[in-house]
């Protein structure tokens, strides 16, 4: 029963968050912070990948990454929010200069990567409770 | 008669064989009229020669008298016997002349002591050269083989005078044929000796040297020449070449005359070059005149593209007193510089010392002689002007392979900046959970340590970002309290941790500015940060924006109550070389200074009486004036 109750509240409460970043150890990085926040984590290295799983599963959040092989990230946050507008994408980059790049202004969040994940974790937590 | 035919015949002899003498026509006639005299009988005989011009008939020979008349008495056609004959072209016989009309009486020819004449006109075909008079002291009335006679010999006579003014003309020729060969010759010379030469300095100074070299030059004492600048209008003198003084002008010609040097051997000597400093050099470059209105000799000889031969300076209406006094001659000529039909100048010569009167012949010859210099100083100035645009051309390229170079460097330094930035994700996120794992204080510690230079790392690439960014503001329109506003309220949660109380003080009586939002805020910002910085252990932020009507600009007036800053940091402060922090670069005033002045604003700093440091940036009204 409890393995069932755990089972039905992993599938059913917890929320799934898709990390899209084409750097190993941030994906990890970012695995275990959300985990850890209660989430459950899947990591993508880039952005067609991204887009042809978001087809097939449902995403509570996406952490977006902008410079990434193969798809520009503006590009890779229009589709997605063709796909589905109210799923909330978070900007999660090193580079500041998208901030005033208004097409970026369709995503909820732009967080400048940091050695300090206070902020992502806030944003993370403040989007999806 | 008899001995009629046989006067005539010797006679006609006589002055056969004086024609062929090698003498001069004026003595070949002053020997026919004695002969004419003689062979006639009569004590008296004249001849007078029409002048060329066709007008007046001049006594040339004369026997019995006076003879300080010769060359000097002379009547126009038409009056006095002379004039009379030379028009009608027909003989006279006067047995008394007084009593005639047509007679003109001057005594000082003498011609008193006699009382009858005869005369005839010397014709050459239908043209009168002259008129041969015979003069007897008694009368005498001619007769028809007289006149025949003195006809006869008129005939002899014009052969003798036309072919010894045919003689005349082609001496003349001659003459100018070798004066125009060496003229020639010299403009060959002295053209040679310019074609050594590109540099306009060195090019003048030939000219010059050629225009007052005796011999293979032009031979005036004193030359200065001038060129028009055309983005001035004006006329400005570039160079004097001539001797000082008396003693000076002596000096230099014994010398030149005892070297016998030609131009081109002071060139290539170099000597020509040497003792450039002179007095006459520094009067020419200090004058400088106006073309428009063009009222004095210099302009008018650049406006009008002719030459001026000022004989009287002192009487001359054109020559400016200013002028003459300047050059201390009263006698000079100007020829313009005439390149392909445009005027850059003009060359003023004088013989000071020599005295020598300039004539229309050295004008002619002057003349030719700058039209060459002319074209030559064209020349330089290309070639000087192209020198220059290369020069700058190869300076614009260099700027531009800098720029392109800084640029890329700017570039490749923010890719990298931007490199480390992930890494530095993963260093700082993983080491945060290796803490959380560890239990012993000291690793602790360590881990601290990590963190807190991976903290400072961020803060290095954030600053750098910042200041390689070399972006022009976007100036939009917009209200300064609303930007403070914002920053304010992204800063308000820190600065209430920070145990920092806002004192706000916005005027709302604020001009809309013409400002770049961002980089303004990004200013405050560094200015508030360094506020954080320096109350530690909480305080006070005073922020008031006003408006200053008086210089037309808005001040936004940032202050703390921190420590304040000492002087000597104070002066250094927005220096980005220039940091007291052991951490951090110390970038961020510096980037505000920019920023600032990127808005044309002006930043003060000083410290506040109560305490503390009070930032006070200015920023300019837009051009309207405040409302």
């Amino acid at each position: 029963m409890n393995n069932f109750d755990e089972y039905i509240s992993k599938e059913v409460f917890m929320k799934k968050i898709l990390v899209v970043d084409d750097e190993e150890n941030i994906r990890e990085l970012y695995r275990e912070e959300f985990e850890e926040m209660g989430f459950e984590v899947t990591t993508i290295p880039d952005a067609i990948q991204a887009l042809a799983l978001m087809n097939t599963e449902k995403f509570d959040l996406v952490t977006l990454d902008m410079r990434m092989p193969d798809m520009d990230g503006i590009e890779a946050l229009r589709k997605m929010k063709e796909k589905n507008r109210t799923l909330p994408v978070i900007i999660c980059t090193a580079y500041e200069e998208y901030k005033q790049d208004f097409a970026s202004w369709s995503s909820d969040a732009y967080v400048v990567k940091s050695a300090d994940m206070t902020l992502l974790r806030e944003t993370v937590k403040k989007i999806l409770g | 008669m008899e001995t009629t035919d046989k006067t005539e015949l010797s006679i006609l002899s006589e002055i056969s064989r004086i024609s062929n003498s090698a003498v001069d026509l004026v003595a070949k006639l002053r020997r026919i009229v004695e002969v004419v005299a003689r062979g006639m009988g009569k004590n008296g005989a004249s001849v007078f020669l029409v002048d060329r011009s066709g007008k007046t008939v001049t006594l040339t020979a004369a026997i019995g008298l006076n003879q300080e008349s010769v060359g000097k008495l002379s009547f126009p056609l038409g009056m006095g016997i002379a004039g009379w004959v030379a028009e009608q072209k027909v003989p006279l016989a006067l047995e008394d002349p007084y009593s005639d009309p047509r007679f003109a009486y001057v005594p000082e020819s003498g011609i008193e002591a006699f009382k009858s004449l005869s005369a005839a006109p010397i014709m050459d075909e239908d043209q009168c050269l002259g008129v041969i008079f015979v003069l007897s002291s008694d009368r005498w009335r001619a007769t028809s083989p007289d006149l025949t006679l003195l006809t006869t010999t008129a005939n002899q006579l014009a052969g003798v005078i036309k072919s010894a003014q045919l003689f005349q003309n082609m001496q003349e020729l001659e003459a100018e044929a070798r004066t125009r060969a060496q003229e020639l010759s010299v403009l060959y010379d002295i053209g040679t000796a310019m074609s050594t030469t590109l540099n306009l300095d060195r090019l003048l100074r030939i000219i010059l040297t050629a225009a007052t070299m005796g011999g293979s030059g032009l031979g005036f004492n004193r030359a200065l020449l001038f060129l028009t600048n055309e983005r001035t209008n004006t006329l400005q003198g570039m160079m004097g070449v001539g001797p000082e003084n008396w003693e000076e002008a002596g000096r230099a010609w014994s010398e030149v005359s005892g070297k016998h040097k030609s131009l081109m051997e002071w060139i290539q000597t170099g000597e020509l070059f040497e003792h450039q400093d002179t007095a006459l050099n520094s009067l020419a470059r200090s004058i400088r005149v106006a073309l428009m209105p063009a009222e004095g000799v210099l302009e008018l000889t650049v406006q009008n593209k002719q030459p001026y031969n000022i004989t009287d300076a002192g009487s001359s209406p054109i020559v400016p007193k200013e002028l003459r006094e300047t050059l201390r001659v009263n006698s000079f000529a100007t020829v313009p510089l005439v390149a392909k039909d445009r005027v850059i100048g003009l060359i003023l010569v004088d013989n000071m010392f020599t005295q020598r009167p300039i004539t229309n012949n050295d004008i002619r010859f002057f003349t030719l002689f700058a039209h060459q210099a002319a074209l030559a100083i064209e020349n330089a100035i290309i070639h000087t002007n192209l020198e220059t645009m290369n020069k700058d051309m190869r300076a614009l390229h260099e700027q531009l392979v800098q720029s392109e170079k800084m640029a890329a460097l700017g570039a490749m330094i923010a890719e990298i900046t931007h490199e480390i930035r992930n890494p530095l994700v993963s260093i700082g996120g993983f080491t945060r959970r290796l803490a959380k794992k560890l239990q012993d204080p000291e690793d602790k510690k360590y881990i601290d340590i990590v963190l807190s230079e991976v903290s400072r790392l961020e803060g290095i690439i954030h600053d750098n970002l910042g200041y390689l960014k070399e972006v022009t503001p976007q100036f939009i329109e917009a209200d300064l309290n609303d930007v403070i506003g914002d920053i304010l309220l992204l800063y308000g949660d820190e600065l209430t941790q920070r145990r920092i109380r806002i004192e706000q003080d916005l005027s709302r009586s604020l001009p809309r500015l013409m400002l770049d939002a961002r980089q303004i805020k990004q200013a405050v910002i560094n200015i508030i940060k360094n506020a954080m910085e320096a109350m530690e252990n909480g305080g006070t932020l005073f922020v008031k924006t006003h408006l200053l009507p008086e210089t037309q600009e808005t001040a936004i007036e940032i202050g703390d109550t921190g420590p304040g800053i000492p002087a000597k940091v104070m002066h250094n402060i927005f220096n980005p070389y220039y940091s007291t922090k052991p951490r951090g670069t110390g970038l961020g005033l510096p980037i505000t200074n920019r920023i600032i002045k990127a808005h044309k604003g002006k930043i003060e700093i000083r410290n506040r009486e109560a305490g503390g440091v009070i930032f006070t940036i200015k920023l300019p009204c837009r051009t309207q004036g405040c409302e």
